[in-house]
């Protein structure tokens, strides 16, 4: 079992690094320029690719949160743990790379009125949250009350997005119900650094849950020897 | 249903009963509430002028802040001789448990807003009110989402290491909606002036409370297990 999960870190970590450098290739030089913002657009690659990505990770943590309370095996709570991890990372990453974006573009490095940019700053706060209080309390209490907080926090993500939405907008919706806004090469390389980023994610979920079940192994056997 | 009903009652009359007999925590509420007002006042310098955009804040972040400092001794209040252990292994259901800690919170929080709110309108003089309806729905909507939540997260905070501390970093961003709610409508209710779309809002600020009690109810449980 363990040495089957390390192989499968190892082979999608090869595949994330070739997935990611061959990226560098589609966004720098295969998307075409775009004409009015120049070429601080082909940060909107990335952007849009971590912030899917990590919507991905906080998705999976719930589920593993809803395991973990339900079936109490530990491991559901390692991935959970590991999953908001790397999602934290990655909405960082997000809040980083739209401020760089914004400046040039809006002008500001931080609009209040956007909506998206609000809600993705309270997502970030409810899973740091979510972090601290893990690291907090100790033994599988800790990991229950973790894991509630985990769905409610969920539960209040499309809350506070309406909210924030119905407060004010303007942020570009290159998505729209109207259509896709881009042309075909900035559409595909968009889709391909999603599913390099997805790779990326799964490499660092991997490696995560694998230092996390290296601790718990450790802890067992800090116990065993103590015991005797 | 008549059980539940009868076992958040009997938390909720004990922890009344409590406070009620030692005052000490009501009034420092009461009188907390009071002092961030007049830090408000003097941080912000609330001219009439301003006090269209201001007034929100000025009534609600007392409120909030009071509940948030207030709240933790109420829960303190099961801690000593393994006190939630003992409301664990009672025939109750947690979720009753839960509810009484939390409807017990919520008529002290009433208590200061029954001074704090008054006070706002006599220090800050805003226009007399466009609806009072709607800003009484707008307390009690209010004050029973926050409420909800800070009970349940205030027995997660005081379980973690960093006890009080937690608090805030767990309840802040999660309300943020229903701070959201609770200012445009407290707006809509005091000033002529202000749009509409109170239905919005209500609407939002009811699912909001419903969700936040329901969850609490189903997943106290798994607090107090030990």
């Amino acid at each position: 079992m363990n040495s089957r999960l390390l192989r499968w870190q190892r082979a999608v970590g090869w595949l994330a690094l070739v997935l990611v450098a061959l990226d560098v290739y589609f966004v720098f030089f295969y998307a075409p320029t775009e004409k009015y913002m120049g070429d601080v657009q082909r940060l909107m690659y990335y952007h849009v690719a971590t912030a899917w990505n990590a919507y991905l990770a906080f998705g999976l943590a719930l589920v593993f949160s809803i395991l973990y309370l339900w079936r109490r095996d530990e491991r559901f709570d390692r991935w959970a743990v590991s999953a908001v991890e790397v999602g934290v990372v990655f909405t960082t990453l997000v809040l980083i790379t739209g401020p760089l974006w914004a400046r040039p573009v809006w002008n500001a490095w931080w609009k209040w009125d956007d909506p998206r940019l609000t809600s993705t700053l309270i997502l970030w706060f409810i899973y740091i949250a979510y972090l601290i209080l893990r690291a907090s309390i100790e033994g599988p209490r800790g990991k229950r009350i973790a894991a509630v907080f985990a769905v409610i926090g969920f539960v209040d993500v499309p809350i506070v997005h309406f909210s924030v939405q119905w407060w004010s907008s303007f942020h570009p919706q290159v998505i729209s119900s109207q259509g896709v806004n881009m042309t075909g090469e900035m559409v595909f390389t968009l889709a391909y650094t999603s599913f390099a980023f997805m790779a990326l994610f799964f490499y660092l979920l991997l490696l995560r849950a694998n230092v996390e079940r290296i601790k718990a192994e450790t802890e067992r056997l800090e116990e065993r020897l103590s015991a005797d | 249903m008549k059980s539940f009903v009868r076992a958040s009652w009997a938390v909720a009359e004990k922890d009344l009963r409590i406070q009620f007999r030692l005052k000490s925590l009501l009034l420092s509420m009461v009188v907390f509430a009071l002092l961030i007002q007049v830090l408000l006042h003097f941080s912000f310098q609330a001219n009439p002028a301003a006090l269209e955009q201001m007034a929100a804040g000025l009534l609600w972040l007392p409120v909030f802040l009071s509940t948030l400092l207030g709240i933790g001794r109420l829960m303190a209040i099961e801690e000593p001789e393994e006190n939630w252990e003992g409301l664990w292994l009672t025939p109750a259901d947690p979720g009753a448990v839960f509810m009484g800690k939390m409807l017990g919170s919520l008529a002290l929080v009433a208590l200061v807003e029954s001074v704090s709110v008054p006070l706002f309108f006599i220090l800050f003089n805003p226009p007399v009110p466009q609806s009072f309806p709607l800003l009484l729905v707008t307390l009690l909507l209010g004050t029973w989402g926050y409420v909800s939540l800070a009970s349940f997260f205030s027995v997660m905070a005081r379980m973690s290491r960093l006890g009080d501390l937690l608090l805030p970093i767990l309840l802040f961003p999660v309300s943020i909606p229903l701070l959201l709610g609770v200012v445009r409508l407290t707006q809509m209710a005091l000033f002529p002036t202000m749009p509409g779309q109170e239905g919005l809002w209500l609407a939002v600020l009811i699912a909001y409370d419903v969700l936040f009690t329901l969850l609490p109810v189903l997943t106290f449980e798994y607090l107090l297990e030990v």
